[in-house]
């Protein structure tokens, strides 16, 4: 069985400020810089990530309404954030076998 | 010393090395309402989406709703849905049953009389609410068991009732058929999701799905994961706030570490994390339930 780790989720009373939300966790992270990807579907976030200079990815229903401000990426599912990520960081080995378990290449 | 190309069973310091540190994106932050649902979360969500398209709609809201087309969230209004439903009036007159009884509500006085001269069929109905007095119940008793004896099934007249009653059956059955029964259908599945519990204790934290997939995707690439409340949660209400903390806790519910760490692990509790005020820094979390649903 895969496990995943999650590194950081809230405890305690929540914040309503999304520049405190985004503050926070990254700090918690140990992530001064920008190189952080905020996925949401809430407008507040979204708008504070791309002011912080965030990379952004909306979530968005196809037939959510359209965000008065533009985000870095636009994706319908959350599955389609790992494209997002190679994206932005490169595919990698990982990812390049990973796709190539089934058809091992031989002749 | 010559290498013999084994390896040490002590954990080696590679363990706590982050690979990803020349990464671009190096921490993913994901909305914990983007990437997470749970049972009561969507009734609630949907709950407020039939009332919003309801206001949108007319403007005001409809005194005497369709009960097929609005969705009930209380036990009464789904009972009272039920016993509104044409298919069970009809029902409920060809067998002289008081539906008013099941409500909780007094009888009308002209079903009082409809009462006391009821057929055996919905007595022999172990939840039966209309009360029978001991003097018919003798005489039916006996009705019965002179006619067992004698051999005759239409002497008396509580076999003439229940052929009376079975013939009416057949009609109502026959009408019914003609108009259809899927109001009655509709109904009872509101009422089954209705059964569904819809406390924070009872439900489940709810992965989207590929939600597993790509986490553990990002551990692989060694990015971090982090879920973040939406702002709206704690504009909403005390309540929704309180759920929503109940939902995320959920997650630390997850078993505990085992004593052999695997890599991830190891490297995820090495990590050194800044202290806050408000979010608590905890141990990582293994979510056996999201490895389960992306394995599946």
């Amino acid at each position: 069985m895969t496990r995943v780790v999650i590194d950081f989720f809230p405890q305690g009373r929540l914040e309503s400020c999304p520049l405190k939300i985004l503050k926070s966790a990254c700090e918690s992270c140990g992530v001064t810089d920008e190189r952080v990807l905020v996925v949401s579907d809430s407008d507040e976030l979204l708008l504070q990530a791309r002011d912080l200079n965030f990379y952004s990815c909306h979530v968005r229903q196809p037939n959510d309404r359209h965000p008065s401000f533009t985000t870095n990426y636009t994706v319908e599912t959350v599955e389609e954030v790992e494209e997002v990520i190679n994206a932005i960081n490169g595919v990698s080995f990982n990812t390049v076998f990973k796709s190539r378990t089934t058809d091992f290449g031989g002749v | 010393m010559m290498d013999l190309g084994g390896y040490s069973t002590k954990e080696s310091k590679s363990s706590s090395l982050r690979m990803g540190k020349n990464l671009k994106i190096q921490v993913v932050l994901f909305n914990f309402a983007t990437v997470s649902s749970s049972i009561s979360s969507e009734k609630l969500s949907s709950a407020a989406n039939s009332s919003n398209h309801q206001l949108k709609a007319g403007g005001t809201t409809n005194p005497n709703p369709n009960p097929n087309e609005v969705m009930l969230t209380t036990p009464k209004k789904l009972l009272e849905s039920v016993v509104d439903n044409h298919v069970v009036k009809d029902m409920a007159n060809i067998l002289n049953f008081d539906l008013n009884a099941v409500l909780g509500k007094s009888p009308p006085p002209s079903t009082a009389t409809a009462t006391a001269t009821a057929t055996t069929i919905p007595k022999t109905k172990s939840d039966n609410p209309i009360p029978q007095s001991s003097t018919d119940e003798i005489r039916n008793k006996y009705a019965a068991l002179l006619s067992k004896k004698l051999g005759t099934t239409t002497s008396n007249s509580s076999a003439t009732n229940i052929t009376e009653t079975i013939s009416n059956l057949a009609s109502a059955k026959s009408a019914i058929l003609s108009k259809g029964d899927a109001s009655l259908n509709a109904t009872a599945k509101a009422l089954a999701s209705s059964q569904a519990p819809l406390n924070v204790e009872s439900s489940r934290w709810l992965a989207v799905s590929g939600v597993g997939t790509l986490f553990e995707f990002l551990n692989k690439r060694s990015m971090k994961v982090a879920l973040i409340p939406s702002p709206s949660v704690h504009c909403a209400s005390p309540e929704t706030e309180i759920q929503t903390l109940k939902e995320m806790a959920k997650v630390s519910e997850a078993p505990p570490l085992p004593a052999a760490l695997g890599l991830m692990d190891a490297a995820a509790l090495a990590r050194g994390m800044a202290h806050n005020t408000n979010y608590t820094n905890i141990p990582p979390i293994c979510l056996t339930s999201l490895g389960s649903s992306s394995s599946s």
